[in-house]
């Protein structure tokens, strides 16, 4: 599979927008196993660092 | 990830995070008392976006008080509570003034499900489109993908909305009703202008 390359945003709005599309694309070229791993590591570290604040 | 719209369902093998976790534990038990729909931002979330919330949004039908209690009960049985009350007449109270009440399990506030009756028959329309989401571990009714777009774009309209809208739209480019967008787009705003949508 050819590789597909994130186009830098002029603005941080342009740039949030373009990492979205370029995700997108990766959940549709990847298996959901794949990108899943990697929301699950990003979710489940804040859900984790907000149940830490909590207790603090 | 698999969209057929005419079955109305996604496939997803997806590996389960703790949201999900969280929203399969509560939605199993209020299924079994009365239809649902998860509405906003969870729905992106489900489907791939890359952030979190605190919250997830979900349409109740409108029940009885006796009925509404048995769920609560299984609720509170399953180690749930309530954030807004107690007391079930205070809670189904809340509901029936078109309020959210949210619910987390026990002892913790964050995450946890904005529970909702319809506000009208904009909102009501939600139950006749949804799609099921079926994952490993259970399924999810959600919001039709163009309802979701439509509020998130029309509706809501923070930069988060748009971009969970953006999320949406670019995964499922191909399967997307833009004609149906653009018909809820004009609803919405009728909504907004104080006409009745009926």
């Amino acid at each position: 599979m050819e590789r597909q390359f994130l186009k830098p945003g002029k603005t941080n709005k342009e740039d949030r927008l373009n990492f979205i599309k370029f995700w997108a694309n990766y959940i549709r070229t990847h298996s959901d196993k794949e990108w899943s791993q990697q929301q699950k590591v990003l979710i489940d570290s804040q859900i984790q660092n907000a149940k830490s604040l909590r207790k603090k | 990830m698999k969209y057929n719209p005419g079955k109305k369902e996604i496939i997803c093998n997806k590996e389960l995070n703790n949201l999900d976790k969280f929203a399969l534990d509560f939605l199993q038990i209020v299924g079994k008392h009365v239809d649902y729909v998860v509405v906003a931002g969870y729905v992106s979330i489900l489907l791939g976006r890359t952030r979190i919330t605190e919250d997830i949004d979900v349409f109740i039908k409108k029940i009885s008080k006796e009925k509404f209690i048995e769920l609560y009960k299984e609720l509170l049985e399953k180690d749930f509570w309530c954030l807004n009350a107690e007391n079930i007449d205070e809670i189904y109270g809340f509901l029936e003034d078109k309020l959210a009440v949210r619910f987390a399990y026990k002892n913790t506030s964050i995450p946890n499900f904005e529970v909702k009756f319809p506000k009208d028959k904009l909102d009501e329309e939600v139950f006749e489109d949804c799609i099921i989401v079926k994952l490993s571990s259970g399924k999810i009714k959600i919001s039709s993908l163009e309802r979701h777009i439509a509020f998130k774009k029309y509706f809501l309209g923070s930069d988060k909305d748009v971009e969970d809208a953006l999320h949406i739209e670019a995964t499922f480019k191909e399967e997307i009703d833009d004609r149906k967008i653009k018909k809820l787009e004009e609803l919405i705003k009728k909504r907004q202008n104080g006409k009745t949508i009926s």
